[in-house]
């Protein structure tokens, strides 16, 4: 199933906002090729804004997984306001410990900028 | 309390309107927004894995109830598919420890999901086929 997923960027930072309120096994391989595809053409610091998001289940938590495995050691792919369900998930998948978790796009692209 | 009672066509095309339907029976029982989202996502990885490891692409049913009272919610999962008991997977390992991005697992955490929301998961298997029961005590406070 295709995803609704908007790309800006700012300088070097990729800011991906993705529009589907749900996001599941049937929009997970859509969301794995969107990101892996702007990592393949050098993207290294990508913001992935989930604030217009409301659920999240493993099988699209792995393709955002594998968007940060296809950057190797470079960069980084961090979590853009995720509201209470999403940060949940992340939370009982430990994966709050492996993504950078920001309230806002704007908050997670100054940090990127300032690479901390 | 009302019961929920639901038969749905083993396919990922009609897990997110039964989702929906776990949310929307949590509310009308009285459980808080921020626990329903949760049993919501654990039903749906229950209902997932039935359909990706049980069923696997063969056409089948789901059946799902489930009821709440002052003590518990609990659901049940019922196929009719060949048996894979989720409660015989052993927990993963720490995959953050220590922090290797090439370590990171890309599947297999709906299982750890449906550990970490429900208090007790319980397979069963009679002629009539598989049963899925999922038990979480109602909380009181913050989750």
């Amino acid at each position: 199933m295709a995803i609704q997923i908007d790309h800006t960027n700012d300088d070097d930072i990729l800011l991906l906002a993705v529009h589907d309120r749900r996001l599941d096994a049937r929009s997970a391989p859509d969301l794995k090729a969107s990101i892996t595809t702007f990592v393949g053409i050098g993207w290294e610091w990508i913001v992935l804004d989930l604030s217009g998001v409301e659920f999240v289940d493993s099988s699209a938590l792995g393709a955002i997984v594998s968007g940060l495995k296809a950057l190797g050691r470079a960069g980084d792919l961090v979590i853009a306001g995720a509201q209470p369900p999403v940060t949940a998930l992340f939370a009982l998948t430990r994966m709050d410990k492996v993504f950078r978790m920001f309230p806002t796009a704007a908050a997670a692209v100054a940090a990127l900028k300032s690479r901390v | 309390m009302p019961r929920l009672h639901l038969t749905l066509d083993a396919s990922p095309e009609t897990v997110p309107a039964a989702g929906g339907a776990v949310r929307d029976w949590c509310l009308t029982s009285g459980i808080d927004a921020a626990e329903a989202a949760l049993v919501e996502l654990a039903i749906v990885e229950a209902l997932q894995n039935a359909i990706e490891h049980g069923y696997a692409g063969v056409a089948g049913q789901l059946e799902l109830e489930a009821d709440i009272d002052d003590e518990r919610m609990q659901a049940q999962i019922r196929d009719t598919a060949p048996p894979v008991d989720l409660t015989r997977v052993a927990p993963q390992p720490d995959e953050t420890l220590p922090m290797d991005r090439a370590r990171l697992r890309e599947r297999g955490r709906g299982l750890e999901i449906i550990r970490g929301v429900f208090d007790q998961v319980v397979f069963s298997r009679s002629a009539a086929g598989n049963q899925l029961t999922l038990t979480r005590a109602r909380r009181r406070g913050p989750l």
